[in-house]
């Protein structure tokens, strides 16, 4: 009876399993009833009960199984393990189990670390994720008895590793596909620590070449000259970001126009542990806005400057205007010279303006017949400002002549000629006659000092050249000679990086 | 309204490339007593007069020809002569460092130019 207790009382463990393996039925398993148990079977079997880890134990050749509470979750819902084989509770994972057991068998420990096995727990087959160790059990002949199965399960840790390796490639793939952006990192100190494909691309400077140094080579001398990288790091250290909306230097030297942030990096404990650069190629937009307010400002400079000449021209056409319909009729001319030379300008921009067709334009504007005048000199291209000037100042000479000189005189002409000199420094001179003949003029006829001053004021100071005018018998005689130089506009040069904002 | 001259004894020097405007200019100032050097075409000139005459106020236009161009205005204030700009130009067109200098926009009307130059010739 003794003993009856005694058995009873075995194991001694606590625990769920523990109170199972007491009072379970032994005598209808191969191990037989406990009483019978060999004394290493009792020791294994207790060693697994009292274990904190799940443990399993499988014993002899039929592999009876006992297994301790943290074992439990690890069979789910499976029927009822105890003293069952193991090869009948894992038979859908026998084929890769069953060779691990042998080795135990043959006296063999392993140990394997998330192994993975489909396993049926729950109403459908799982993958699932173990780390384990298969230990030989010894009877005192030092023959294996049994195995005992110490096992963590690391599905959910596996799963956590795996989520995050995606993540981090899904990061990866974006960042090195994000070839528009140059993204990069860099230390507390400024210097970059993480060079990304897009910042190779934007930067021209390759990961190797870069890793190590600091970011301010990046910037423009000026802009490190103006502490501009160690104020940008200082606003996002105090305010989480800074914008950094500049041009920057490529590798080489050339220029990127950036438009990016700057983040600041801490770790979990707030410590600083570098920054993080987004930045975008926002050179053609920003080379194309300068250019448009480049343009706008050209634009807003002719145009008050053509308001301004309009109202000094009608000021000094009233200042020897007879009366108002001489005035009217002579602003009307001037204004209107001045509207066709515009047409002529614009008709082919940067092209010049052909010096014939500019004299021919002014004299068709007098409505003189062509039998009247004869127009002789090399084919000549004007730039705007001496298109300008020159067209006005023929149109002064056509007007007088209508008036009061060879086209007003049945037998007046009028010859113009050019030619083009050189000026000795290189540059090409025009000389500019025009003569009118066949007048036999006795009084000084009128004229009004507006032609007077264009021609001997206003081509020497614009034009930097001379002009005459002489009043022969025969009829008005006016020379222009001025230096034909390519007067560059804003508008046909090259852009000048943004000098005027 | 002008009829006082109140720049008398003053030396105005004009840069302006537009003759007409040059001689309007220089026309207003003188009747306010002025007296006008120049007016100059290009800055190279401008700067030759400037090391041998005292210059009150200059007045100088911003485009010669050639685009906007501050050379000239920067010259001027290291020599410390006084100047303004009269300009077809907004005022974006002026450097941030120029942005101070006073400025009239064309086209100029007389009074607001005599006004100015009074000013700064004070």
């Amino acid at each position: 009876m003794g003993t009856k207790a005694a058995e009873k009382d075995w194991p001694p463990a606590s625990g769920e399993m523990a109170e199972k393996v007491r009072t379970f039925d032994w005598s209808l398993t191969p191990l037989g009833p406990i009483s019978t148990w060999p004394a290493e079977l009792k020791s294994a079997a207790s060693l697994v009960l009292d274990n904190g880890f799940p443990a399993a134990l499988a014993w002899g050749p039929d592999l009876v199984t006992i297994y301790n509470d943290a074992f439990q979750p690890i069979l789910g819902n499976k029927p009822e393990a105890l003293g069952r084989s193991f090869s009948d509770i894992w038979s859908e994972a026998w084929h890769q189990l069953g060779n691990i057991i042998d080795l135990a068998f043959a006296g063999k420990s392993t140990f394997i670390e998330n192994f993975p096995i489909v396993i049926l727990r729950s109403d459908h087959p799982e993958l699932a994720y173990f780390t384990f160790s298969y230990c030989p059990v010894r009877g005192p002949d030092g023959a294996v008895r049994g195995i005992m199965d110490t096992v963590v399960e690391t599905t959910s840790q596996v799963h956590a590793r795996l989520a995050l390796r995606e993540s981090e490639e899904r990061l990866r793939l974006i960042i090195e596909n994000a070839r528009d952006y140059a993204i990069f990192t860099m230390d507390p100190e400024g210097r970059v620590n993480e060079w990304r494909e897009g910042a190779e691309v934007i930067f021209g400077f390759s990961r190797e070449e870069i890793i190590g140094r600091s970011v301010d080579i990046l910037f423009t001398p000026e802009d490190r000259a103006h502490g501009v990288p160690e104020r940008e790091r200082a606003v996002a250290r105090e305010t989480g970001s800074a914008d950094d909306v500049r041009w920057h230097i490529r590798k080489g030297g050339s220029r990127v126009f950036i438009e990016g942030v700057v983040t600041v990096l801490r770790d979990d404990d707030g410590r600083l542990a570098g920054y993080l650069k987004i930045g975008r190629d926002a050179t053609d937009r920003h080379t194309t806005e300068e250019r448009q307010k480049l343009l706008l400002a050209e634009l807003q400079h002719r145009v008050r400057n053509v308001m301004a000449m309009v109202r000094s021209v009608a000021r000094r056409t009233a200042n020897s205007a007879k009366n108002v319909k001489d005035y009217a009729g002579t602003l009307d001319g001037r204004i209107s010279a001045m509207a066709r030379n515009q047409v002529m300008l614009t008709r082919n921009i940067g092209a010049g303006v052909d010096l014939q067709l500019l004299v021919e334009t002014e004299l068709e504007a007098q409505a003189a017949s062509g039998d009247k005048f004869t127009v002789t000199g090399p084919p000549v291209l004007l730039s705007s400002k001496s298109a300008e000037v020159l067209s006005l100042a023929v149109h002064e000479l056509a007007t007088n002549a209508a008036k009061y000189g060879a086209l007003a005189n049945s037998e007046g002409t009028i010859d113009i000629r050019w030619e083009v000199e050189a000026a000795g420094n290189g540059s090409d001179c025009l000389h500019f006659c025009w003569t009118e003949l066949g007048l036999h003029l006795k009084d000084r006829p009128h004229r009004d000092g507006f032609g007077t001053e264009l021609i001997t004021r206003r081509v020497p100071y614009e034009l930097r050249g001379e002009g005459k005018m002489e009043l022969r018998e025969t009829g008005l005689a006016a020379v222009i000679r001025f230096p034909l130089e390519p007067q560059d506009s804003v508008l046909g040069s090259k852009s000048k990086g943004g000098t005027a904002s | 309204m002008t009829s006082i001259a109140t720049l008398a004894g003053k030396n105005v020097l004009i840069v302006e490339d537009d003759f007409y405007l040059a001689d309007d200019e220089k026309s207003v100032l003188e009747r306010a007593g002025a007296h006008v050097i120049g007016p100059f075409r290009d800055a190279d000139q401008a700067i030759d007069r400037c090391t041998q005459e005292r210059v009150d106020c200059a007045i100088l236009d911003i485009n010669l020809g050639s685009g906007p161009d501050f050379t000239l205005a920067r010259t001027m204030q290291q020599q410390g002569i006084p100047f303004v700009f009269v300009t077809g130009y907004g005022s974006a067109a002026v450097p941030a460092d120029l942005r101070a200098v006073e400025r009239l926009e064309k086209p100029v009307r007389d009074q607001q130019l005599i006004a100015l130059v009074e000013s700064v010739c004070l």
